[in-house]
């Protein structure tokens, strides 16, 4: 019948545009890589080849600790962390509250092994010498950083580019120890003094304020 | 001397001789009717009453010293008379063993042994044996990295290293004699638990319950270290030990091959029924006496089933391990109550009959009195308060479990007493024949509980038991008390606010000896449990003390002072102390060996008017 | 899956039922029909005829009123007793089951764990269910994530699979066969792929079954699958178990009779070797969000594990 054919074109050009907005919005990619990464992820194989230790390799290790955590502060994945931190038996070692038991407490600032995202990834990854189990071959790498994403949201943790300070209980000198490289260029002092003969010293440093865990 | 007199002297003479013949033999009866329970006890190898050459003093594990210098009215005057710290900062459990003036001791991981020299002042180190355990052992320790005990035999001190290895080391020179390597750390599987020697006999068994590994007890020779027999606690029954000569008391533990047929298809593989506490020993019935853990894992859904041999005790032959009978304190274990703490072997009446009994405090808050013969309970009433049970099925000799304090998966159950480490735990209880009762220090304890079904990853935790634990009814988290075997009654109770994690300590002074977690050691009054003395140490406690008679004739009192293991679980509360590594030494008035003597002398070295010509250089 | 033909007790009342409202409701459209037709196509008189006829009001109409109420009322009557007879037949069996089989959903397969009063016949298997032909066979349906529903159309009636809360259900076949079931509460990205199977086999068939399940994997015996067992148990056995190896994991499938079965993914491809290799390579391109992770193993690694997997049989 013939009245308000324009009108019924309309409605059905309105459904039809509704039904494609439906349609794309389902199409898009589950929350895996909704926060993109402070820089690309290393592959790996390339991450679990750092070393532990400080001196040796410490410029290559400063590097990759700049790696932040891709998960980081993405809901579903902490959600997963939580449930693969209670199904892959970590709570039975570490507590179910993380807090420790059998395996250190996880929600304190003190880390062994280093608290940032990549030494957490790396200390599930290789395990560790005190009864730690390597996860790396039986995890994904997609797992284990969910479970470094709930690790994140227990206070513990440090920022990406606080290993050393975070090992020693310091804030971020970063700042700092780029003002002393440039004076000092091959000598890297950290800390914001010198070891200049004559007992010159540069004025020692006001700690930042403590880092906001993301 | 007049006739009178003559007669008087003769009648007061023979008067005093019969006093004193009657004094002389005065039987043990006499005595008897001053102790509670009619409970007598063997004191079986007749160790000299100075020295302390096992854990548990005996093979009856009475933790009973005929020692009285120490009594109701010299206790008052203890006094540390030295020290000894190793340095290990994890959980001290055990006791040192005295053997010909000698000291020895083991601290906890990394598990070094020194000899300590008791005839000179300070006893200095003789000489110190470091094992180097491997540190894995340490992620793979349930329960904090932790030594029970140690013990002597044929000249060698002999222990367990966290790492799955028993070792023995010559007392004279410190070397190792053997060392035997008993299972595999990297799976999960710990060694934790004080060997027990009978004759040229070595017992030891594993831990590692929670990580699902199977448990065991194997017999090795002491001098050669080789394995002679194991005895597993799940399986078929040609592992576990189990043929004709096995008579359980009660119909449902007989069968063929129970230790399969009570778990789900496999699961006995990853059983648990750890034996990792003490053990005891019959000498005329040439029987052996020690419980398991609890069924793996933690969370009873996953293992229908009555999960036999877990939480349950054993009486074996030591020569071949074969298993003469076991009773199970809690099949189908839902709660980790284990089977695992001490069982006092004692004679006793009751009804009537006279009977060879053990007696055991179970983590499930029963204390059990059992024929050591045949496995029959005598006696089953609670020591501490307890909900998981309605009460005990004498018939069937099973507790009767009730329905709404069952875990199920992803439900918080609130408020099950006694929590896992129970109403008391593997610290050793003591037993003095002059009162006929047993002292223990026991919990007050419940815990909420949610169980998570978990997934078995070997090395990894096989467990799924989330809990917090709070104090019982009453709001104290310890108890020490004394208890009548025969009855089945709590004789008297000294509440602690911290819980009370230590072994007891009985002596012949009427004395007996006590520590709390938060390291207070104390000297109670064994019949009326009276405090008489306390002293405040370095850290809390949760080993058994022991007494000695040094070289110099005096007797001693020492206890480990080093909180960790199980005590662990309270260490949110406030004042709860941090580790320690300290051995006290206790004497009256503190006096020791040669206390003054061959101190240091101090050399004169003149005037400073003499020294001046001879000094150079800036002033 | 239709259902309108059944196979056994716990919904063959349910499908008399319903044909039976079928027929009687195509019936009444029939009757109804017929009388709306009657009443508009009879023949018309024409409007001067009809100014003619004298009105008359004969009573009666009345009586077609009662009459079809009361048949409506009686033949409605008579189908609520009918359904609470259905309803009464098919809430418990009507002996007491064989045995249960307890059942866990999960996103996006069914896990089931056969009871049985000796403990070590108890096992659990996944996706695939045997029963035997004329027994009943009680399942209790646990919920472990998000609501799930348990339907095999042909057996019996939808049971929903709630978090928190045990439901019951029961079903018999009466006949050998494989009947498909499929997921019918909507549960996630892959509610779609989520079928289970119920084989009914005859009892000695089906006991040979359960026996058959009961026993631990084989110990691999050539190079290439020892080289696959121990890549399983590194790389799977965090989730997957394979009885008789330490490889002990809950979160996936219980696979050690896994080649038992006629498909994998519940349902979602047939088990046979490419789409098992393609399977465990990348089971995120075979059934996308599912929760077994994409793998990407090197040629040798991924035949060597598929080699293994197919001797769990």
């Amino acid at each position: 019948m013939e009245p308000n054919s324009s009108h019924r074109t309309r409605i059905a050009f309105g459904v039809i545009a509704f039904g494609l907005a439906l349609v794309v919005s389902a199409c898009k990619p589950q929350g895996a890589n909704s926060s993109s990464p402070a820089r690309a992820l290393p592959p790996e194989g390339e991450l679990a080849a750092v070393p532990l230790g400080d001196i040796a390799g410490a410029a290559k290790l400063r590097a990759v600790d700049e790696v932040a955590n891709p998960l980081d502060g993405n809901a579903s994945a902490i959600a997963d962390g939580h449930r693969l931190f209670i199904a892959m038996n970590c709570a039975g070692c570490h507590g179910y509250d993380a807090k420790g038991g059998m395996g250190p407490n996880l929600t304190d600032a003190y880390w062994r092994y280093g608290g940032t995202p990549s030494g957490i990834y790396n200390s599930i990854y290789e395990g560790r010498p005190q009864g730690m189990p390597a996860w790396g071959r039986a995890l994904p790498a997609q797992d284990i950083w969910k479970l470094v994403a709930y690790l994140q949201t227990l206070g513990g943790a440090v920022a990406a580019n606080e290993y050393h300070a975070g090992l020693q209980g310091d804030h971020d000198l970063t700042s700092t120890a780029a003002e002393a490289k440039s004076l000092l260029g091959v000598f890297d002092n950290p800390s914001g003094t010198t070891a200049l003969m004559g007992g010159q010293e540069s004025a020692p440093s006001t700690p930042a304020p403590p880092p906001q865990h993301p | 001397m007049p006739a009178v007199s003559r007669l008087a002297a003769d009648s007061l003479r023979v008067y005093v001789m019969t006093a004193l013949l009657a004094l002389a033999l005065m039987p043990e009866s006499e005595v008897a009717a001053q102790n509670a329970s009619g409970a007598q006890a063997n004191a079986a190898p007749q160790d000299p009453a100075g020295e302390w050459h096992m854990q548990a003093r005996d093979f009856a594990n009475t933790r009973y010293s005929t020692l009285n210098q120490i009594n109701l009215d010299t206790v008052k005057r203890l006094r540390v008379a030295w020290t000894f710290s190793d340095g290990a900062a994890y959980g001290h459990e055990g006791a040192p063993l005295v053997v010909d003036s000698m000291m020895y001791v083991v601290a906890p991981f990394p598990d070094v042994a020194y000899a300590l020299d008791l005839s000179k002042p300070g006893s200095p180190i003789k000489w110190t044996y470091s094992p180097d355990p491997s540190p894995l052992a340490i992620g793979k320790a349930c329960c904090d990295a932790v030594i029970r005990g140690w013990a002597y035999a044929n000249g060698k001190l002999i222990y367990n290293l966290l790492d799955d290895h028993t070792v023995a080391v010559d007392v004279k020179t410190g070397k190792e004699v053997w060392r035997t390597k008993m299972g595999n750390v990297e799976n999960g599987e710990t060694m934790t638990m004080s060997p027990f020697v009978v004759g040229n006999k070595v017992f030891v068994g594993n831990s590692g319950g929670e990580l699902g590994k199977i448990g065991w007890l194997a017999a090795l020779d002491v001098d050669t270290g080789k394995e002679l027999w194991r005895a597993y606690s799940a399986g078929s029954d040609q592992l576990v030990k189990i043929g004709e000569d096995f008579k359980p008391y009660y119909a449902w533990m007989r069968g063929k091959d129970l230790g399969v047929s009570t778990w789900p298809a496999d699961m006995w593989k990853t059983a648990g029924g750890a034996a990792w506490g003490w053990i005891s020993y019959d000498p005329d019935l040439n029987l052996l006496y020690y419980g398991t853990a609890n069924p793996s894992p933690r969370v009873p859904v996953q293992r229908p089933g009555l999960n036999l041999w877990t939480s349950s005790i054993f009486a074996r032959d030591p020569s071949t391990g074969a298993a003469k009978w076991a009773y199970s304190f809690t099949p189908h274990d839902q709660w980790d109550y284990d089977g695992v703490n001490e069982n006092v072997l004692l004679d006793l009446t009751i009804a009537g009959r006279s009977r060879k009994v053990l007696v055991q405090f179970n983590r499930n808050a029963y204390a059990y009195t059992i024929d050591r013969e045949t496995g029959e309970v005598l006696v089953a009433a609670p020591f501490a308060y307890q909900n998981w049970s309605s009460g005990f099925d004498m018939t069937t000799g099973m507790a009767i479990v009730r329905p709404d304090k069952e875990p199920k998966p992803n439900v918080k159950l609130p408020n099950v007493c006694p929590p896992d480490i129970g109403g008391k735990d593997w610290q050793p209880s003591a037993f003095s024949p002059k009162t006929g009762l047993l002292y223990a220090g026991i919990f007050n304890i419940c815990m909420d509980v949610t169980d998570h079904r978990q997934s078995y990853i070997p090395g990894a935790p096989y467990d799924g038991m989330e809990m917090t634990r709070q104090a019982g009814p009453g709001d104290h988290w310890g108890e020490f008390m004394a208890w009548d075997p025969a009855t089945g009654k709590k004789i008297w109770a000294i509440n602690e606010k911290f819980m009370t994690m230590s072994g007891a300590l009985a002596t012949a002074g009427d004395v007996v000896f006590y520590g709390t977690v938060d390291g207070w050691f104390r000297a109670v009054n064994d019949r009326t449990g009276k405090v008489l003395w306390s002293q405040k140490l370095g850290s809390g406690i949760t080993a058994a003390p022991m007494t000695y008679l040094g070289p110099d004739g005096r007797q001693y009192v020492a206890v480990y002072a080093g909180v960790g293991g199980g005590a662990m679980v309270s260490k949110a509360m406030p004042g709860f102390p941090p580790r320690g590594s300290t051995l006290y030494v206790f004497s009256i008035d503190g006096d020791s060996v040669a206390t003054g003597l061959e101190m240091p002398t101090t050399e004169a070295m003149g005037t400073s008017k003499q020294n001046d010509s001879s000094q150079t250089g800036r002033q | 899956m239709t259902y309108m033909r059944t196979f056994g007790p716990a919904a063959d009342p349910v499908t008399s039922l319903g044909w039976g409202l079928t027929v009687i409701c195509s019936l009444v459209i029939l009757i109804i029909a017929g009388l709306l037709l009657t009443a508009t196509l009879r023949a018309r008189a024409t409007t001067a005829a009809i100014s003619s006829i004298p009105i008359v009001h004969p009573g009666g109409g009345l009586r077609w009123i009662v009459i079809g109420t009361g048949v409506s009322t009686a033949v409605l009557f008579g189908l609520v007793i009918w359904t609470m007879f259905t309803l009464a037949a098919i809430a418990s069996s009507p002996e007491p089951p064989a045995f249960t089989i307890e059942i866990r959903a999960h996103q996006w397969w069914w896990e089931a764990r056969y009871l049985n009063d000796s403990s070590d016949r108890t096992f659990v298997t996944a996706n695939e269910l045997h029963i035997p032909v004329g027994s009943p066979v009680q399942l209790k349906l646990i919920g472990d994530d998000v609501i799930h529903s348990f339907w095999i159309p042909a057996l019996a009636g939808k049971t929903d699979v709630i978090p928190g809360q045990t439901n019951l259900a029961w079903i018999e076949a009466n006949t050998v066969g494989t009947y498909r079931g499929q997921c019918t509460e909507y549960c996630g990205a892959q509610h779609a792929h989520m079928a289970e199977f119920v084989i009914a086999d005859s009892a000695p068939d089906f006991k040979a079954w359960w026996d058959r399940q009961l026993i631990d994997a084989e110990v691999p015996s050539l190079d290439a699958t020892t080289r696959g067992e121990a890549i399983f148990l590194a790389r799977c056995g965090a989730c997957h178990t394979v009885r008789g190896t330490g490889a002990g994991g809950i979160v996936g499938p219980d696979l050690t009779h896994v080649m038992s079965r006629h498909t994998l993914g519940a349902g979602t491809v047939p088990n046979e070797r490419e789409s098992l290799r393609a399977w465990i390579n990348n089971a995120q391109a075979v059934k996308p969000g599912s929760r077994m992770p994409r793998l990407d193993l090197p040629p040798q690694d991924l035949d060597a594990v598929t080699a293994y997997v197919e001797t769990l049989k």
